[in-house]
């Protein structure tokens, strides 16, 4: 990976020179916020290779997506926006909501846990559904009747996905803890 | 006071970053690569496009004075302009479409929106005076 930029470069003028094709800029924003995005990814999707695609895709939406991406506004942010609505997509489309709604959707569904056991940790014990919407109004600030709209459902079911799911996690927790007293 | 909600939200938020694949980095640089390559691609075609538009006029004012091409074909006045406004109108679109697709500076895309706007701005007012009172906006 190319070095470092001066420390003075801003944002903006880092994103403006990567859209005008300066890889050290792009590098450079990388270097910044690859992590944190990709770790929103996996942490979201449970998968190491949706995570990449994610984190790619949004990296490369910084260049060519005008709209919403405002001078002034922080990047991070932006990106980590752009990287949820992709999973958030995903999720959908792999019909796990509905597979949720039939039950068929288990705690720990995912690729092999040992791949990612230390990022996701406590999260794996949630369905990829109550993981995508606990981790997003809990950890990012996602309101209720933002996450409803964006899953084509209502306020009070992204309440009820997120009390549900963290009763559960509460319970596992307690009984952990209980386990490790003996 | 610790209440389980807060030892919770507190487990979460210490969760530790995953380390980031080392290989991404050549992967996303690489997807960079090939989008300017197609963009690259995509000011050519805009390019041609702009000029084919450019030229539109001046075809038609050669064509419409040449006293060796053929007869103008027999249509009615007023419909013939509303056919290479339409044309031009899609050949504005397309060059848009390009615009963007390769990302296109916000002047660049200005310039081609403020050329749409005008055609039809232009193309709107004998439009309306064509049209019976009860259907003028």
């Amino acid at each position: 990976m190319p070095g470092p930029i001066d420390d003075r470069d801003d944002e903006t003028r880092l994103v403006r020179r990567a859209r005008k094709g300066h890889e050290t800029a792009f590098a450079e924003l990388y270097k910044r916020h690859a992590r944190a995005v990709h770790t929103l990814a996996l942490r979201l999707t449970g998968n190491p290779a949706a995570a990449e695609d994610i984190t790619q895709e949004a990296f490369l939406k910084m260049l060519r997506f005008l709209n919403g991406l405002r001078d002034d506004a922080p990047l991070r942010p932006w990106l980590k926006r752009v990287a949820a609505n992709a999973a958030i997509d995903r999720l959908r489309s792999e019909r796990r909501l509905s597979a949720l709604e039939d039950d068929d959707a288990r705690a720990g569904d995912g690729p092999d846990p040992q791949l990612h056991a230390e990022s996701l940790g406590l999260l794996r014990r949630l369905t990829p559904l109550e993981r995508t919407v606990i981790w997003l109004h809990s950890m990012e600030g996602w309101s209720h009747p933002e996450l409803g709209k964006r899953f084509g459902r209502s306020e009070s079911w992204s309440k009820s996905i997120v009390s549900r799911g963290l009763s559960r996690l509460r319970a596992e927790l307690e009984r952990q803890d209980t386990d490790d007293d003996t | 006071m610790t209440t389980p909600e807060h030892n919770l939200e507190r487990q979460l938020r210490q969760l530790p970053d995953a380390p980031l694949p080392e290989h991404l980095w050549q992967r996303v640089n690489g997807a960079r690569v090939r989008m300017r390559r197609r963009r690259a691609a995509g000011v050519v075609a805009t390019a041609v496009a702009v000029a084919a538009l450019a030229l539109l006029p001046t075809f038609h004012a050669r064509h419409a004075s040449d006293p060796s091409s053929p007869e103008p074909w027999p249509v009615a006045s007023a419909p013939a302009p509303v056919v290479d406004v339409e044309t031009e109108l899609r050949a504005l679109d397309r060059a848009l479409q390009a615009g963007y697709a390769r990302g296109a500076s916000d002047a660049e895309l200005e310039a081609l929106w403020a050329q749409r706007r005008r055609l039809i701005s232009d193309n709107e007012k004998p439009q309306q005076a064509r049209l019976p009172g009860s259907l003028r906006i």
